[in-house]
């Protein structure tokens, strides 16, 4: 993702999208002994997996650590050789399963299943074929105070014609004091997937023109939102 | 509710802090699941050796060179023992009113809405930290008509651009567009 196909007023141009760096740096900590520098390590823990915790009776745990399997604790493991696999609870010799099938459960407010659909993977849609085009104008104000922004960038020109054709825009969401909902997909009303498998955001562009030693210069922004400014609703008594 | 105190021009204002505000919590959320022949399946860790782990059987340890630490560790910033900042609800935190562009490029990552706040509309520059921490968040209080929200988050560094380089720039066809509906924020 470094790259955005925008279009406006009927032209279109593949223009850099750039990260932008915080204003305040990292705090770079380090957690040491005398000894040296502590280091994570991943370890087996010893639990005993055989056992239902449940059934266990209180004189089992007070005679003796059935819970425990302490030949199987302390194992240094390498991250670098584990991999994630996916296995049926009810197998007590736990072998990897393969062709399973991923879904997702999409929830409502109270915590009931709505729908259960084929897990849905986002592919990336501010470079396609289609622009991302510029649809709905809100006051900047309004937008502000209405959606929590998440994520920004900044659009930048490679050459004087897209120099042009940004400023144009940065100048015109400027005088007019308006922000502009963006839309991907062939009709421009999809919300923004910044990169593969990336989470769906609704776009604003916010552009802004320069004064005193910054004249004719300007700044073309991307506001990222998934979520409106608001309080949850309160649940009937 | 915790009580935040706030210091504005040598004034200490109190709010209440709600609980925190998120996505799941106004239109609800989506969580992948694993399955086959309809029966769910767990995810464990695979060894190279073949044998599954369950998640609760991997931990980590935190280690020095000689393999633990058997004295207190020392967290440190620049070379320096490093000292924890007290918790927003143990300090007044400064206030300054600032105007609501400043919100442009600050990235929030958590959303409290405020009760009792007696300041008027407008935008207000502060820090926060719920715990003890290294450094708190940048936050800013938005005061609107009737609510208040704590927005914290990190600051992004914007700049103006002028003219520059050289790149490619073509026409494209421009679509009938269709009158957007309701802009729906439940893309779970």
């Amino acid at each position: 993702m470094d790259t955005i196909h925008i279009e406006f007023h009927g032209k279109s141009a593949k223009v850099p999208l750039k990260w932008l760096p915080a204003t305040r740096g990292e705090v770079n900590t380090v957690e040491k002994t005398s000894a040296g520098l502590v280091t994570p390590l991943k370890l087996t823990t010893g639990v005993n997996t055989a056992l239902d915790p449940t059934a266990l009776k209180p004189e089992a745990l007070v005679g003796a650590d059935p819970e425990l399997d302490l030949a199987q604790a302390g194992q240094i493991l390498d991250p670098e050789s584990l991999s994630a696999a996916y296995y049926d609870p009810a197998d007590t010799a736990r072998k990897p399963v393969s062709d399973f099938t991923q879904l997702d459960l999409v929830f409502d407010l109270d915590g009931q299943e709505k729908e259960r659909r084929p897990h849905l993977t986002r592919k990336a849609n501010i470079a396609d074929v289609y622009p991302v085009k510029i649809g709905k104008r809100i006051p900047i104000t309004q937008a502000l105070t209405q959606f929590v922004f998440k994520q920004s960038y900044q659009i930048v020109h490679e050459d004087g014609v897209t120099m042009d054709f940004l400023f144009g825009l940065a100048r015109e969401l400027h005088e007019k004091q308006e922000m502009a909902l963006l839309g991907a997909g062939a009709k421009g009303n999809q919300p923004l997937v910044m990169r593969e498998k990336g989470s769906p955001y609704r776009g604003f562009l916010y552009g802004e023109i320069g004064a005193g030693p910054d004249k004719d210069k300007y700044k073309l922004l991307i506001l990222l939102s998934d979520q409106e400014l608001k309080r949850p609703a309160v649940a009937p008594a | 509710m915790k009580e935040l105190k706030f210091n504005l021009n040598g004034k200490t204002i109190s709010a209440g802090l709600a609980s925190k505000v998120d996505k799941k919590s106004l239109y609800g959320y989506a969580k992948r699941i694993v399955e086959k022949d309809g029966r769910p399946l767990a995810r464990g860790i695979l060894r190279p050796d073949g044998h599954l782990l369950r998640r609760d059987e991997l931990t980590t340890a935190y280690v020095d060179p000689q393999g633990t630490p058997v004295e207190a560790v020392v967290t440190e910033i620049d070379g320096k023992p490093a000292q924890l900042q007290p918790s927003s609800f143990d300090q007044e935190s400064p206030l300054t009113p600032v105007s609501l562009t400043t919100l442009v490029g600050f990235n929030v990552t958590d959303v409290y809405p405020l009760e009792n706040v007696t300041l008027p509309p407008g935008l207000y520059q502060t820090a926060f930290t719920y715990r003890k921490a290294l450094q708190p968040k940048e936050a800013f209080l938005l005061v609107k008509e009737g609510e208040a929200y704590l927005l914290a988050g990190r600051m992004k560094k914007t700049a103006f651009v002028g003219l520059n380089v050289a790149y490619e720039f073509f026409d494209a066809e421009s679509e009938p567009q269709e009158e957007s509906e309701e802009l729906d924020f439940s893309m779970l």
